[in-house]
């Protein structure tokens, strides 16, 4: 990382920390009028992180996937994407910034502990199908965390937050909160599907295999099948939301192993391992 | 106890079983995956090692109740996916959204993957076969250094010839991040013959059959063996393979020179492709006893006891697999009708069209 590179990414973690703390502030004083600022707080953040990821890219000359850190950066990136979008069309989840701004905080301080040097791209990698099967695979990703991360919300419990009387009013519709989570997971297991099938063509193109065991191959896998387990409990079963939220968590760690723990334990062959 | 074959509950069953399949197979290295990592089981894990000797647990994927569950899993979904519609449909048609409609398309295209996976793995050829430049061979069974054939797989296809004519570096390619082989393939007595580039990402299909390269390669330099009467008692290109262990010597391999039994191992320290600046260590040792060690370049003579030694040119080699999947359209048709399918029957959901 050059200091440009690294102004770009620190300032984003600690605008991510500074949200956090406006929205605490914010809860703990009773200042309505201060929440619009934890709004800008995270549009700045968001600004920050893609100047980095565009700086990156014209620097690496490829787009921020290549290695570890520079899947996780996109990862946060999409998450913040996600979540802006979501403000946007829903004015009632002031409270949802906490969740979302922590786990962005957390993957930060992960990210930084990583090694930022720029890797050249091995031959395999120079085709559009990086492009497709990355993007895909840190969307989805990042879709599956913003539902864990509302889960966590959701296991505090409606009454708990509502019996303190300065959060109570900005508490969101548990009901609409519990669908939500399912609409961002239903949105992860199409994105990590496509990651999954682009990953299997680009496989057979550039090895001859359309699927090899690879462990994140196999991992991704698993999550999918989680994820699509998990859908099931709660359309076809019915079961409490609670359970949903645990298993969501559960199913959400599978899917941080496979696409940035993978490499801590195996030998893969894809390229941050 | 009876079953219903049409049930969720076997569905999660069967994928829960399936589930625990593969995470078993992530923690016990696959043979046929870890070809470097040989690992003792007996010392490991004493006499418990029957357990997965017993049950294939080392080679999981290829075992018959992988597929039985799979098998099982597919039937379950045809049962169960045709029998809600079913219900829905003489209940009252009007009912029927789009995300049955998408429901549906999703579990029969899982399905459709699932045979297709199935067929695939029972008819599939796959073979990678390693060639010095300047080699070429004719299609069978012992030139491929790894070999997979579907049980179904029917020998019947036509032969090919095969010529390695010339490795490509990055700087022969427009200094793009790209190393090819160049490679001859030639219908076997016909004389119909394709020259083609293969580069990572861009195979050549020929007769039914893919090239892919798929990025291994290596050196093969040419030893020559000299005796005391100064005639070269052996020549030849030697393929030195690659070591994948991590922190060995990538490029080292032994060759035992015919008659006499001289054990000679290279490693090569290649410099940017530049045969000049390319060193060798050279290790000769004859019964366990060493003659000979020390770092040569191209061209220079080792000398030791009446032998000579000299190493005067140096070739790439590299990996082609060579792959037959047939039912490889019906997977990946199925794979974007699945997605199609999944988009139709949730999306709705999510953005609300579709209540009940």
């Amino acid at each position: 990382m050059n200091a440009t590179e690294a102004l770009f990414f620190w300032s984003t973690t600690l605008f991510l920390a500074m949200t956090f703390f406006i929205v605490l502030l914010a809860l703990m004083f009773k200042k309505e009028n201060v929440f619009k600022y934890a709004n800008y707080s995270l549009l700045t953040a968001f600004a920050t992180l893609s100047t980095f990821g565009i700086l990156r890219w014209t620097l690496t000359g490829h787009p921020p996937f290549v290695t570890l850190f520079e899947s996780m950066i996109t990862s946060i990136w999409f998450v913040l994407l996600f979540f802006i979008l979501l403000l946007k069309f829903n004015k009632k989840t002031v409270l949802l910034i906490l969740p979302v701004s922590t786990i962005t905080f957390l993957m930060m301080g992960w990210a930084s502990s990583l090694s930022s040097e720029a890797s050249e791209l091995s031959a395999a990698l120079t085709n559009i199908w990086l492009f497709i099967h990355a993007s895909f695979a840190t969307a989805g990703a990042s879709s599956f965390l913003i539902g864990a991360s509302f889960s966590i919300l959701y296991l505090l419990g409606e009454e708990k937050l509502k019996s303190y009387e300065r959060i109570a009013p900005k508490v969101p519709e548990f009901k609409n909160l519990s669908k939500m989570i399912l609409n961002f997971l239903i949105f992860g297991l199409i994105l990590w599907g496509v990651m999954i099938v682009s990953g299997a063509i680009w496989a057979h193109i550039a090895w001859g295999r359309y699927w090899a065991w690879d462990p994140i191959e196999l991992w991704s896998l698993i999550s999918w099948l989680l994820f699509g387990l998990v859908i099931h409990t709660k359309i076809t079963f019915k079961i409490s939301q609670n359970l949903f939220c645990k298993l969501t968590i559960i199913a959400a760690a599978t899917v941080v192993f496979a696409l940035w723990g993978v490499g801590y334990i195996y030998n893969t062959i894809h390229t941050y391992g | 106890m009876k079953i219903n074959l049409a049930s969720t509950r076997l569905a999660f069953f069967l994928i829960g079983l399936l589930l625990s399949l593969i995470v078993i197979s992530a923690i016990i290295p696959q043979k046929e995956l870890a070809e470097n990592q040989i690992i003792d089981w007996h010392e490991l894990l004493g006499d418990n090692y029957v357990i997965i000797e017993k049950l294939k647990l080392d080679q999981i994927y290829e075992t018959p109740y992988f597929f039985i569950v799979i098998g099982l899993l597919a039937l379950n979904l045809i049962f169960g996916n045709i029998k809600r519609f079913k219900i829905i449909y003489k209940t009252d048609k009007t009912l029927i959204k789009a995300r049955h409609i998408g429901s549906i398309i999703f579990h029969l295209s899982l399905v459709l993957i699932m045979v297709g996976v199935i067929l695939n793995y029972l008819y599939k050829f796959d073979g990678a076969l390693a060639l010095i430049e300047g080699q070429s061979v004719v299609d069978n069974e012992h030139i491929y250094s790894h070999i997979y054939k579907g049980p179904l797989f029917e020998d019947s296809y036509k032969r090919f010839e095969i010529k390695h004519v010339k490795f490509l570096t990055d700087y022969e390619l427009n200094n793009t991040p790209t190393n090819a082989c160049e490679r001859s393939v030639k219908e076997n007595q016909i004389a119909r013959e394709q020259k083609k580039i293969i580069t990572t990402n861009f195979p050549f299909s020929y007769l039914g059959l893919e090239f892919h390269f798929d990025q291994k390669f290596g050196y093969a330099p040419e030893l020559v063996f000299i005796d005391s009467s100064n005639t070269a008692i052996f020549k030849s290109f030697i393929r030195i393979a690659i070591q994948e262990h991590p922190g060995q010597a990538k490029h080292l391999d032994y060759y035992i020179i015919p008659n006499t039994n001289h054990r000679v191992t290279i490693e090569v320290f290649p410099k940017n492709n530049s045969i000049d600046s390319t060193l060798y260590k050279l290790l000769v040792e004859k019964d366990d006893i060493l003659l000979y060690e020390d770092t040569v370049r191209t061209g220079d003579t080792a000398y030791f006891q009446n032998y000579k030694v000299v190493i005067p040119r140096l070739r790439n080699w590299c990996y082609i697999n060579v792959v037959k999947s047939p039912f490889l359209t019906l997977i990946f048709t199925s794979f974007w009708l699945a997605l199609i399918g999944m988009t139709i029957g949730l999306i709705p959901r999510v953005i609300g069209t579709d209540k009940k």
